[in-house]
């Protein structure tokens, strides 16, 4: 798998890190209280991402197996690309909004999870660069489209054993339902 | 609170899967089959436990403003530890949890415990605590989807296959699903917890 909407598709619909890899939860249910905060949060992650993924691709060139390199190296990674970003945001005019979720950004298992998930999807060369960015988006569009749905739940008269994260993961499950439309069993 | 006190506040009240909603991931992705469940648990308990006492003899060594990096540290060391000695010993076991053992590093119950106490003996009753409270939880949900599932219940064939298994619950979405109706139903029999809303208040 290695063409570019290939890898698209794969990351955005038919193995959505969120909805049917089951990674960053922690992030969909902290940061989708308003859809101001879920953007900001996908930003963030999305440019964490590519950088994260510029620097495996680049190692890559020198370690030729990338089963080699694990763990603890995928963590310097993504620790190096969290705080490049969390410099950045801080030198422009609105990143000061940006950068409060960076922190968090790091802990987020999408990050460490989607460069762990390389090879298993079989990407290499530039296209794990093209997996980093698909990932992002992915991300992005279900952190955004709970927080809309979210929302509207607010509105709604929800039992109260329901209230709070039961609701929202079930409000999850049903969309991760309708995303797996998009696999071909 | 005493050091029993502690311990059982991490299995009942501070659950990390049904009160604090913590540590979800795993939850979801390795439930599928209740053992592995335990399994992964298990030995994120035992992760946290020996990075918990690393930290503490660590910590006189080490200045106050990089302790959080030095926890990171310390549980990526222990992470990749387990990993390679399970790799010997285990390899099945291995290939059935992928990448969520990798994942233990960032779990948000294990980053939320990773705090800085005087006394050792505190420290490690509320990990523990809360370990045997996740690997339960884990259990539980385990159980729930293996059964529905697969018609199996710690491997062992329940339904005799006159009845097709229910294989949604085996997949991520019914995951979802399912931890959403077990924690309303925790929920409606001990009340709603007040939400932690982000990892360790001090900055994580």
């Amino acid at each position: 798998m290695n063409s570019g909407l290939e890898i698209l598709a794969d990351a955005v619909l038919a193995n959505n890190l969120v909805l049917l890899q089951g990674l960053g939860l922690y992030a969909l249910t902290r940061y989708t209280k308003d859809v101001r905060s879920a953007f900001e949060s996908s930003i963030a992650m999305f440019a964490v991402l590519f950088t994260a993924t510029l620097l495996v691709w680049a190692a890559e060139a020198f370690v030729p197996v990338l089963y080699a390199l694990d763990l603890p190296f995928y963590l310097l990674v993504a620790a190096a690309s969290a705080f490049f970003w969390n410099f950045v945001f801080a030198k422009m005019p609105l990143g000061e909004r940006i950068d409060r979720t960076l922190p968090g950004a790091l802990f987020n298992s999408i990050l460490v999870g989607a460069l762990l998930l390389l090879p298993e999807r079989g990407v290499f060369g530039s296209g794990i660069v093209g997996y980093g960015l698909s990932a992002g988006l992915g991300y992005g569009l279900v952190l955004v489209v709970m927080a809309g749905i979210r929302e509207r739940l607010n509105l709604s008269p929800v039992p109260k054993p329901f209230q709070g994260i039961p609701i929202l993961l079930i409000t999850v499950g049903l969309l991760a339902l309708s995303f797996m439309g998009f696999r071909i069993q | 609170m005493t050091v029993i006190q502690e311990f059982l506040a991490g299995i009942f009240g501070n659950n990390p899967v049904f009160r604090l909603s913590l540590g979800l991931v795993p939850a979801i992705g390795v439930t599928a089959v209740a053992l592995n469940g335990v399994f992964l648990g298990i030995l994120t308990t035992v992760v946290l436990i020996a990075s918990l006492i690393t930290a503490w003899i660590l910590r006189h060594y080490v200045p106050e403003g990089s302790w959080q990096i030095m926890d990171i540290a310390l549980l990526a060391v222990f992470t990749a530890l387990a990993q390679r000695i399970l790799v010997l010993y285990y390899p099945v076991m291995v290939v059935e949890l992928g990448i969520y053992i990798p994942l233990i590093v960032v779990n948000a119950f294990v980053l939320f415990r990773m705090e800085h106490n005087s006394k050792l003996t505190i420290s490690i009753a509320q990990g523990l605590g809360m370990g045997i409270g996740f690997t339960l939880s884990l259990f539980i949900i385990g159980v729930v989807r293996e059964f529905l599932g697969m018609g199996t219940l710690l491997g062992n064939t329940i339904l005799s296959g006159n009845m097709p298994p229910f294989s949604l619950a085996a997949a991520v979405p019914g995951g979802f699903l399912i931890l959403g109706l077990l924690l309303a139903l925790v929920n409606a029999v001990f009340g709603s917890p007040q939400e932690v809303d982000e990892v360790g208040a001090d900055g994580q």
